[in-house]
């Protein structure tokens, strides 16, 4: 109730604020408010993954006259969509590295630093090298970190030796080097997240790359799943795949999955043993890929940006903060209720919020948005499956809503052809949302 | 130059965003529905391929027509009937109206150089009709000059499975390309196709 009314005041300001600077301007006056300046208004944005990079460019796309800043620690970035064909040995790690060359074209500012302290109320950003950023509307896409407190036993250091590979990079190249390194006969071990995390299909995608891997190249090797779930995304799909390809469910299969209320609950890991912990029983592995827990990263903490939870909750509409005025959180750090935290989500949510800041900085009331999620899944040699939703905003409920009818699964029945073509769509996916976010 | 004219349109947008706020409001809402696409279509509608084509420069009325085979099924898809159900049809105008307003660039892709005039030859002669000026415009029908090779050859496929079903003039066409030129005759004319970049 309280921050409903908050959100109403705040919008009547922006509104009669607008109003003033538009009778100013009439009048000759030569002050503007700063929240009804859109001419060269300065926007700022944290973070240069999906949602980041997406909103920079369409900020400017939207608004040319917008000064876009956008602040980002790495020179590179690696995608986390595509990486498991990385893991299995199907792409390089150069097929999945991007640069900011794209984005200085349509007139981003990219700036390569760490943002360590964001001043709300000063409307300012601080970086690691002591610089000082002014903004009059911020963007905060941080994307996920890795919640090392939620599993006994796993901390920075163990991540060197049971990777979790959820962060694209470093990380990936790390898990694909084990992989290969691995004897033939070894066990694979995937821990999966808990609910919710980026990447719902993610890990069961990944389950299923490197055992096409061992398929090819160590066939006596075993991929073992311990979840603390007891269904996943595109369960059906999944399990139809590794019966076709993995023989899952038999005595030869190469795909065990163990759920929840099977005791598949990892509680502790033990990296000097590569060894993780059930209630049930130590299970040792060869390669072991720990997926914990996931929370928004690190600055939406330190800028408070996270209230009491782990996520950034927003006004689904404008992906403006809840809790401080003037800042957006979108992409995977955000509370983007239905929709999953996904490459996709954060490319669609990045374009909205764009419109949406520009309507705040024109002080106007922004058109009705629109949303789209689609999430291939490649399970196999010429076997992939995606997930689809189209969305629009419901305002009573704060959420984003799945339009009913439409999207949903690949059905269980396709034909080969179309598992086949799937996989190009796919691959035609990546090569798009890439050069729609960063170039 | 390209840049020159994002900048004038958008300029335009604000100009008009201040002047009229209503139909610039629609403007917004038809541009956050088109930029959806871009995920898979690519920035504007220009695919980077391979597979899944460009739809920048789509003629509207063929592109309203295209979203409903799709969502009724009457055109065969993976995806895009899932998502085409999602909107209403002054949605598939709105966004068949910002399509229609972006140049399609050509898909960056290698030919057979050598497969070039033989295929210019036989779409003059079975294509053209139809698909005007090398495949570049016509009506009611898709752009598929510059247009990526893997999607036409799925196309073409589901025309001739039967998955995707065929006027009475244009299975004659087809058949009669098939007894001249064979396989290599619909192989020409893609390398053809894609040569215009």
């Amino acid at each position: 109730m309280l921050k409903n009314g908050l959100k109403t005041d705040r919008r009547s300001f922006i509104k009669i604020a607008g109003g003033v600077a538009a009778a100013g301007a009439f009048a000759g006056a030569i002050s503007m408010p700063n929240v009804a300046r859109a001419a060269g208004a300065r926007v700022v944005v944290v973070g240069g993954g999906t949602g980041g990079a997406t909103c920079a460019k369409y900020l400017r796309r939207a608004d040319p006259s917008l000064d876009v800043t956008l602040i980002e620690a790495n020179k590179e970035h690696y995608t986390c969509f595509m990486s498991n064909e990385v893991i299995g040995g199907e792409r390089t790690m150069a097929g999945i590295q991007v640069g900011y060359g794209g984005l200085a074209a349509h007139g981003v500012k990219v700036v390569h630093a760490l943002v360590t302290e964001i001043d709300a109320a000063g409307k300012k950003v601080k970086t690691q090298d002591g610089k000082t950023f002014a903004y009059d509307r911020l963007v905060v896409a941080p994307g996920i970190d890795i919640d090392y407190d939620s599993l006994e036993g796993y901390d920075e250091a163990a991540a060197e030796k049971m990777p979790h590979a959820w962060q694209a990079g470093p990380q990936t190249a790390l898990l694909r080097k084990q992989l290969e390194d691995m004897k033939d006969g070894g066990t694979f071990i995937l821990v999966a997240p808990p609910n919710p995390f980026r990447c719902p299909p993610g890990p069961y995608e990944r389950a299923s790359l490197v055992a096409n891997y061992f398929k090819q190249h160590k066939p006596n090797s075993k991929v073992l799943i311990l979840d603390p779930k007891d269904g996943f995304s595109k369960q059906g799909l999944f399990i139809q795949a590794w019966e076709k390809f993995y023989g899952y469910g038999t005595d030869k299969a190469m795909i065990t999955w163990i759920p929840a209320s099977k005791q598949g609950k990892v509680i502790a890991v033990h990296p000097a043993e590569m060894a993780v912990e059930t209630d049930f029983e130590k299970i040792k592995g060869d390669v072991i890929n720990v997926i914990p827990a996931q929370k928004a990263g690190k600055i939406a903490f330190a800028a408070g940006l996270t209230g009491d939870g782990k996520w950034c909750p927003i006004n689904t509409k404008t992906f403006e903060s809840s809790i401080h005025a003037g800042v957006h959180v979108l992409g995977d750090a955000a509370v983007a209720t239905t929709m999953p935290k996904s490459g996709y989500s954060a490319n669609s949510q990045a374009k909205v919020a764009a419109r949406a800041i520009v309507a705040a900085l024109q002080g106007k009331d922004m058109a009705d948005p629109a949303y789209v999620n689609t999430c291939y899944s490649i399970a196999g040699p010429d076997h992939c499956f995606s997930v689809a939703a189209v969305y629009k905003h419901n305002a009573a409920e704060n959420k984003i809503v799945a339009v009913e009818g439409a999207g949903g699964l690949s059905p269980m029945d396709a034909s080969a052809e179309d598992r086949k073509r799937e996989v190009g769509f796919a691959h035609s996916w990546y090569n798009n949302i890439v050069k729609d976010s960063w170039g | 130059m390209k840049l020159g004219k994002i900048s004038a349109l958008a300029a335009t947008g604000v100009l008009g965003a201040l002047l009229f706020s209503a139909p610039a409001m629609a403007n917004d809402a038809a541009a956050m529905m088109a930029e959806t696409c871009a995920g898979c279509h690519g920035t504007d509608g220009t695919s980077m391929g391979p597979v899944t084509p460009s739809i920048a420069g789509a003629d509207q009325e063929y592109f309203v027509t295209v979203m409903k085979d799709y969502a009724s099924g009457a055109r065969p898809s993976t995806v895009m009937g899932r998502i085409a159900k999602g909107y209403t049809e002054d949605d598939y105008k709105a966004m068949a109206t910002y399509f229609a307003d972006r140049k399609m660039g050509p898909a960056k892709q290698a030919f057979d150089v050598a497969m070039v005039a033989k295929g210019k030859d036989l779409q003059a002669r079975f294509c053209e009709k139809c698909h005007e000026k090398g495949g570049t415009t016509g009506e009611l029908i898709p752009k598929v000059a510059g247009q990526w090779t893997p999607y036409l050859e799925q196309s073409m496929q589901d025309f001739k499975s039967g998955a995707r079903e065929m006027e009475r003039r244009k299975k004659a066409k087809m058949e009669e390309l098939a007894a001249e030129a064979g396989e290599d005759g619909y192989k020409a004319i893609f390398h053809y196709l894609a040569s215009q970049q």
